[in-house]
């Protein structure tokens, strides 16, 4: 088990202090992105609302078996990160790095598919960004347009969220690697892992709401 | 370690992805889209609460997970009731 022989920063009076202080602080920053993407989601439900048959239509030409393969994919990256944490807890470098490599490569995958699924919604002229045709296939064009706007900004937001994950990831497994006080790497994987099971849970939601509500 | 958790939380969540897809094909409407909504909510609880250890957690964290999830539901609940009651 990561001892407690580290000694506290300046400003806290025990380790326990200091581990509460950085979990803390990590569920603040992501109440933050909460109201980031909340404000996206909270305009998505009022058009969805105002354009029932049309977003329901739209949502028929996105992918839905790859998306939802994507989606198993990010669910099972969100264990192997928990597993790398309980890992490095237990002092097992081996098995954290493994979890940890396991967790990066999952979410690079994650990355691949949805960059496949952009390409594809680019041939079909369905990606109405920077100034790209929009050519839609149905009724209401203007209309699904909002639709595939929405999509665009709320899947490439949570990419680059993945993003910025995988990064940390990748200095995290370096210092894993290392192996240099191992109570520290411990506090920094559970902080590093509170972040990427939150983008997990805005994706549970992403899907839902652009895939799945076409009915 | 504790392998068991995780992996049955896993597990479960996989299924829950199983049966709102199955849901999707079977269902439709407003049935559908609560089931769809409910799920991803048990999914996301299961996230939050053993994944990121909401349920073990102390008073003050849980204090700000629940701002975070009251601020999302007023939001959305507000939007769309303004909507629906014009």
């Amino acid at each position: 088990m990561a001892t407690g022989n580290e000694a506290p920063a300046e400003q806290f009076e025990d380790m326990e202090q200091q581990n509460r202080a950085g979990v803390l602080g990590m569920w603040v920053f992501l109440v933050t992105e909460l109201l980031l993407f909340g404000g996206l989601f909270g305009a998505f439900a009022y058009l969805r609302v105002a354009h029932s048959e049309v977003f329901a239509d739209a949502a028929h030409h996105l992918d839905l078996p790859l998306a939802s393969v994507n989606t198993a994919i990010l669910l099972t990256s969100g264990l192997t990160m928990v597993l790398a944490e309980q890992a490095v807890h237990a002092c097992r470098r081996r098995l954290g790095l493994v979890f940890l490599l396991a967790t990066v490569l999952l979410g690079l995958i994650f990355l691949g598919i949805k960059g496949w699924e952009w390409h594809h919604e680019y041939q079909k002229q369905l990606m109405p960004i920077l100034g790209l045709p929009f050519i839609y296939p149905g009724e209401h064009s203007q209309i699904a347009e909002l639709f595939f706007n929405f999509y665009f900004t709320l899947t490439g937001l949570h990419a680059f969220h993945m993003l910025v994950g995988l990064v940390i990831l990748v200095v995290m497994t370096i210092q894993v690697g290392r192996w240099q006080i191992p109570g520290r790497l411990t506090r920094q994987v559970r902080i590093v892992g509170l972040y990427w099971s939150f983008v997990d849970v805005v994706w549970i939601f992403v899907f839902t709401s652009l895939y799945l509500l076409r009915g | 370690m504790h392998y068991l958790t995780p992996i049955l939380v896993w597990l479960g969540q996989i299924l829950l992805l199983l049966a709102t897809l199955a849901a999707t094909q079977l269902t439709s409407g407003s049935f559908q889209y609560s089931l769809n909504f409910a799920i991803a909510t048990v999914i996301a609880a299961l996230t939050l609460a053993i994944f990121m250890r909401l349920k073990p957690a102390d008073g003050v964290i849980r204090l700000v997970a629940l701002s975070g999830l009251l601020w999302i539901g007023f939001l959305l609940l507000l939007t769309i009731l303004d909507l629906v009651t014009r």
